[in-house]
């Protein structure tokens, strides 16, 4: 189910008032039946797959706390491999039979026709999570299957995150949460910033981008495809925090607490701060259980520097089967090992620590994500190295193009003025408040004008040709 | 309490603000598309009853003079020509249009082999018929294809997610005092097309045949209209207007599309007045573009239509 959806809006409040009415040791039971409603929406059978690595993972949990010290990986590698496994039968399987088969001038092996279930790379994560910090000795094994189920299965952040840790979320479907109007609102006020960034941003720009990366033969310009990459960088955050946003909202509805995942990282001056405030949730996984167990920092410098480029592989990767995705990843592990040679070896001095030197870091930082985008949003290779020669060349052989697309699709030049309008209100709302967007919650008047505001600007400003999530494709 | 009352208040003003902001949104367009608003509450509210109803696409709406028209048959004709208009478009308007009028003593049907075509949008311009929900017969054919009719009849902000911001812009420059392109002048639904004439270097190398798509659906409409205008008594004459050098014909699909309408006319027994043969397909200096006649073209093509629907059927003053 989209979050942008007619049945969302029938499905939430339900849902919600059926929470509060129920005794607390039903509301398991309710929250775990509506999340699977909302995961069948999709394909409804792929709620099989979710059911086999919850049944695997519950009993991973219980056999690793029960077994001796010694005698506790097997089981975490069983479950590793359960979720692994899944996530390389639907996602990776079809790239690397592709490129063996490439590499063998033939079609060696067959190619598997499925759709990737949705949300597989978010929850099989979150189910590695617990798994890991029960062995780890972090964290008891929920040994209420229906809680435990829940836990993996919370509609709020089912699909696309936030990608929950079990010490933070386990406890509270054991928490019997009572209705409280302030925080029930900051949740509405939350969910509503969510739909604005995603309904009348996300969804207005991007017809522009898919317009210049779906034909870059006819929009090869540099201002073109400078216009694309720099809308889709918009659309992107735009898109992404909206689902946590709303994630996190209606989840704050209930009463329930989930982590944030985006903390303004277009206000950064460095790559390695970027990373610390863009998918909070997936980044800190990575650097919990994948770069620390390579041994961080606590190595050579020249080891740290491969951890953390190979850590970026891994992320990219995650991302898609796809070589761009790879190349992206990769990409970001070079911004960042440049920057941590740089913390190294160049001590004492900092330029950068002026105006101009914050304003250069500025810029540099977004434009380091912003190249790294190109290789995100091209289905190829070919196609992002085409559109990063464009750019960095200024490739004038065809003429700017004002209006873009056709039909449906066009977007013109209203659209322009209005999407930079929306942008520059966008960024300049989240700059002055805070990431939960609570700052005019004590200021009465103000945020009824504020609500109003917003709820009027989705209304009659947005975009509702249900256009599903990025995120929801990993 | 307090929280409802919040709550309430928001939601309150907002759609308070959205209505204003839609009415306003509507106010601008109707002075930008003076033609073709006049044209919708033309057919589809209480207005003008007229003789003879010239249905189709653009290529009615630019190529149907109803002076020429009035002028050979001695009838009052409209031209309801429908930019882009499908064959689900045309049965809505059709429909509209015998809700609140008589039945005419003709209607001249142009069937045109991109409104086939139920791959894009069935209807074109959805925004223009939101103002006439009250008609019965719209508001019911309009809801076979989009559910969400019942919500833009009864709360008008939510007809402003059918607009996008280029629809938006023309509000704008609505207040601005600027007024829809249509070329030339216009009169009882026609308009003028003054574009230059085209090249004669132009060969059939398959220009438009990505749009030229055989449908059931859209033929389905078609059988739709005929049996509208049996039951409703409305003589019918089916026409296929010209192309320069019968381009769209020679697509992989334009001859089933043809063969199609010609085969439903034989099984209703309506006149089918095909122009694709006629000599003006091959005169560069009659079409503005493959598929419209330029104003002497249509001049030309309305002198013809007017003489062949005056000697086929007996009409009666």
């Amino acid at each position: 189910m989209l979050f942008n959806s007619i049945e969302f809006l029938i499905f939430f409040p339900i849902v919600t008032l059926l929470f509060y009415l129920l005794p607390h040791k039903f509301r398991w039971f309710h929250l775990l039946v509506a999340s699977c409603i909302f995961y069948m929406f999709f394909i409804p059978v792929y709620i099989l797959i979710l059911f086999f690595t919850i049944i695997i993972d519950y009993f991973a949990g219980i056999l690793i706390a029960n077994a001796p010290p010694s005698r506790r990986k097997p089981y975490l590698i069983m479950s590793l491999v359960a979720n692994i496994g899944v996530l390389a039968v639907f996602k990776y399987y079809n790239f690397f039979i592709g490129n063996f088969n490439m590499l063998a001038h033939g079609d060696m092996l067959p190619m598997l026709n499925i759709i990737l279930p949705i949300g597989l790379s978010f929850h099989t994560f979150q189910a590695m999570s617990y798994t890991i910090e029960v062995y780890r000795g972090n964290q008891q094994p929920e040994r209420h299957f229906g809680i435990y189920a829940l836990y993996v299965m919370f509609y709020p952040q089912l699909v696309a995150g936030p990608i929950e840790r079990p010490q933070n979320l386990l406890p509270q479907f054991h928490f019997k949460h009572e209705f409280k109007a302030e925080g029930f609102f900051d949740g509405l006020r939350l969910m509503l910033w969510g739909f604005f960034k995603k309904v009348v941003v996300a969804d207005r720009i991007v017809l522009y981008a898919d317009a210049i990366y779906g034909h870059p033969g006819d929009y090869s310009n540099w201002l073109n495809c400078t216009l694309a990459t720099f809308f889709f960088t918009i659309q992107i955050y735009c898109d992404f925090s909206a689902y946590s946003d709303i994630a996190i909202g209606a989840a704050r509805c209930m009463g329930f607490e989930l982590m944030t995942n985006f903390k303004r990282p277009y206000f950064t001056f460095n790559i390695n701060e970027y990373w610390s405030k863009w998918h909070i949730s997936l980044s800190t996984w990575f650097k919990d259980y994948l770069y620390i167990p390579l041994g961080g920092s606590r190595v050579s410098k020249v080891r740290k520097y491969f951890n953390q480029g190979f850590v970026f592989l891994v992320s990219g990767f995650w991302h898609g089967a796809n070589w761009t995705y790879i190349l992206w990843g990769g990409m970001h592990g070079t911004f960042n090992i440049i920057y941590q040679i740089k913390k190294d070896f160049v001590k004492g001095w900092d330029p950068f620590n002026t105006v101009i030197g914050k304003i250069f870091s500025w810029i540099l930082t977004f434009g380091c994500v912003f190249f790294a985008f190109i290789f995100f949003r091209a289905k190829s290779i070919h196609e992002a190295w085409q559109i990063l020669t464009n750019i960095v060349t200024l490739k004038n052989a065809q003429p700017f193009k004002l209006i873009v697309g056709e039909g449906a699709g066009m977007f013109s030049v209203s659209s322009m003025i209005f999407s930079f309008a929306l942008i520059a209100f966008m960024f300049i709302t989240e700059y002055f408040f805070s990431t939960d967007m609570t700052t005019l919650k004590n200021k009465k008047f103000r945020d009824l004008a504020f609500c109003t505001l917003i709820l009027t600007l989705i209304i009659s400003f947005g975009v509702f040709q249900h256009n599903s999530f990025i995120y929801f494709q990993f | 309490m307090k929280l409802i009352i919040k709550i309430t208040s928001i939601v309150l003003f907002s759609f308070l603000l959205s209505n204003g902001i839609y009415f306003l949104i509507e106010k601008g367009r109707q002075k930008y598309f003076y033609h073709t608003y006049g044209q919708f509450d033309e057919l589809l509210s209480n207005k003008t009853n007229h003789d003879i109803i010239m249905l189709g696409s653009s290529r009615t709406h630019l190529h149907d003079n109803p002076r020429i028209i009035d002028s050979i048959t001695g009838m009052d004709s409209y031209n309801a020509g429908i930019e882009g208009g499908s064959m689900m478009e045309l049965n809505v308007v059709l429909n509209g249009y015998l809700e609140v009028h008589p039945a005419p003593k003709l209607l001249v049907l142009e069937v045109s082999m991109l409104s086939f075509n139920m791959d894009k949008n069935e209807v074109s311009n959805p925004t223009f018929y939101l103002n006439h929900l009250d008609n019965k017969a719209v508001y019911t054919t309009l809801n076979e294809s989009w559910k969400n009719s019942f919500f833009f009849k009864w709360l008008p902000l939510f007809r402003l997610s059918q607009f996008d911001d280029i629809n938006k812009s023309y509000a704008l420059k609505g207040y601005k005092g600027e007024k829809e392109a249509l070329h030339g002048g216009t009169y009882k639904g026609y308009a003028e097309n003054t574009t230059d004439q085209m090249s004669d270097t132009v060969t059939s190398n398959g220009i438009g045949c990505q749009w030229v798509k055989y449908s059931e659906k859209g033929h389905k409409f078609l059988e739709k209209i005929f049996a509208t205008c049996k039951a409703a008594n409305v003589p019918v004459v089916t026409v296929y207007a010209p192309e320069y050098k019968q381009l769209n014909f020679h697509c992989p699909e334009g001859k089933r599309v043809i063969d199609n309408i010609d085969s439903l006319c034989k099984k209703n027994n309506i006149p089918f007045l095909n122009y694709l043969d006629n000599p003006i397909c091959e005169d560069h200096t009659m079409f503005a573009n493959i598929g419209h006649l330029n104003r002497a073209g249509a001049d030309k093509f309305s002198l013809i239509l007017a003489n062949d629907i005056k000697h086929l059927l007996p009409l009666k003053k």
